[in-house]
């Protein structure tokens, strides 16, 4: 039962309005600086449209593999327990918590052309992931897969199992059960992992610059293209910034319904 | 005492413990009367030469601030505290000139060239500047906003040589690394870094021809760190790490 709706304390309200403040003031601080008589100009130029495209590509492609390879993960770790399924989960999550640029670090010491796994790569197949396209989606699915296996895991927990059961007491098979049940009944999270993930992937700077160089049309995205122009062009780097601000409101407001309103 | 005076003391220290040992941790700050000098990233690798011979002369302390010239400049502008500032080219110096973030007194600390430089054991098997546009290689450049960067275009310009990179980094220090770790076939980075990093380097003609000029302006605390930069001791550490003649 809820109480009675009263002004909430003083020693409650403070450090919560401060808390408020240390993630609203930058971004005022930012709206302020915006050259918004300029901003279509700037988002229009050359350099970006170039940055705007190599960020959608990578992105787009690193949610789709989060998707490919994180829903049959999330599906293998909600509905089995023990040590080996815990380990996975938590080497599934570290990109979560690690410094993106450790990542990257590892990623180029791992898949470098000098790499524990790149050097065969380069050897066999003549593949260098450093500098290309797809350096920059493998750094970008690094990050973004955890978003996409954490969301998917809890809704298959919770939803599906009394479904997947009785589908199974009818006589379907695991592989049935998972495409015409389980899947259709996490839907929305599905969704929401896809656009976690998609964001991620979009906001990916510390492993891209790390791991994939920096050249334009190919690996410079649009965290890398702010970046490089804060040290010429701040305004065009905030013009840059006010864009993926905005992205990023937009995939909250489309999570509303998950999270906005609980 | 009632539980919620005990709760908010709680809460307090929850939050007090953390700070008081982030700060012990922080350690001294920048206001403790060390001299402040922003200077670019490549006289980073130099600090701890450049502290000793300071203090050798007691002079300073000195705290560092490296970060590419650009970004420096755009810390002042936005009201970083400093007593010097050094650019790691004329026309960065000149744009902290307009944007009022330098000091009446101003000298020239140095100079430095581009060298050609390659991965360990020269992969790519690079012998001259026709390199830099082998598609078959991979090479890397500093992004034209950079000083590094600017110079590189002026010279392979200058000198009539076409290129192809494959990556270019927002620093000097980072690509620096991406050739360390023999990413990289070949770059052209700043004498300095190949000489303190101890990476191999191809010679090649006219490579010097254009420099970059390190400029500094500072107040008179900064000034006298600047003045002893340029002073005999300064050179020595500088010329044996790379920079000058």
């Amino acid at each position: 039962m809820t109480p009675p709706a009263r002004r909430p304390p003083f020693a409650v309200l403070a450090p919560a309005g401060l808390g408020v403040a240390i993630v609203i003031v930058p971004i005022v601080g930012l709206l302020q600086r915006t050259p918004w008589s300029s901003l279509l100009n700037r988002l229009g130029s050359d350099t970006v449209v170039e940055a705007i495209r190599v960020s959608l590509a990578v992105s787009v492609v690193a949610a789709a593999l989060s998707l490919v390879l994180g829903l049959p993960l999330a599906w293998l770790l909600a509905r089995h327990d023990g040590r080996l399924v815990g380990l996975v989960r938590a080497a599934v999550l570290v990109p979560m918590v690690l410094p993106p640029v450790v990542g990257g670090t590892a990623l180029l010491f791992a898949l470098g052309r000098r790499g524990l796994v790149g050097q065969w790569l380069d050897a066999w197949f003549g593949v260098t992931l450093p500098f290309t396209t797809a350096g920059a989606i493998v750094a970008a699915t690094f990050v973004a897969l955890p978003f996409f296996v954490t969301t998917v895991e809890a809704a298959l927990r919770q939803a599906g199992t009394e479904l997947e059961e009785a589908a199974a007491v009818a006589g379907a098979r695991p592989v049935t059960r998972l495409l015409t049940v389980t899947i259709p009944a996490s839907r929305d999270a599905i969704m929401a992992g896809v656009a976690l993930a998609w964001a991620r992937a979009l906001g990916e700077f510390g492993a891209t610059i790390t791991f994939a160089g920096n050249l334009a049309g190919r690996t410079r995205t649009l965290p890398l293209e702010i970046f490089l122009a804060l040290e010429s062009d701040p305004a065009s780097a905030v013009a840059v910034s006010v864009l993926l601000l905005g992205v990023s409101l937009a995939v909250l407001v489309a999570l509303r319904g998950r999270w906005f309103t609980r | 005492m009632n539980r919620r005076a005990l709760l908010l003391i709680g809460l307090v220290a929850l939050a007090a413990i953390p700070s008081l040992a982030a700060l012990w941790l922080a350690g001294p700050g920048g206001d403790d009367g060390a001299v402040l000098i922003f200077a670019p990233s490549s006289f980073a690798p130099i600090e701890a030469e450049l502290d000793a011979g300071l203090a050798a002369e007691g002079i300073g302390p000195v705290g560092w601030v490296f970060a590419g010239s650009q970004s420096l400049v755009a810390q002042l502008v936005d009201g970083a505290p400093a007593d010097a500032l050094i650019t790691a080219d004329l026309s960065t110096f000149a744009a902290a000139q307009a944007a009022e973030v330098t000091w009446p007194d101003e000298r020239l600390i140095t100079f430095n060239v581009l060298v050609l430089a390659v991965a360990d054991g020269n992969p790519g098997e690079v012998t001259n500047l026709e390199a830099l546009a082998d598609p078959d290689l991979l090479i890397g450049f500093c992004a034209v906003e950079v000083p590094c960067g600017r110079l590189a275009a002026n010279i392979t310009s200058t000198l009539g040589v076409t290129s192809a990179p494959d990556t270019e980094e927002t620093s000097v220090r980072a690509l620096t690394a991406k050739l360390i770790a023999g990413e990289i076939d070949a770059a052209l980075i700043y004498r300095s870094d190949a000489q303190t990093t101890g990476l191999t380097t191809v010679p090649v003609d006219g490579l010097n021809s254009l420099t970059n000029e390190y400029w500094g302006s500072g107040n008179d605390r900064g000034m006298e760190i600047l003045h002893w930069l340029g002073s005999g001791a300064g050179q020595r550490i500088l010329i044996d790490s790379g920079w000058g003649p």
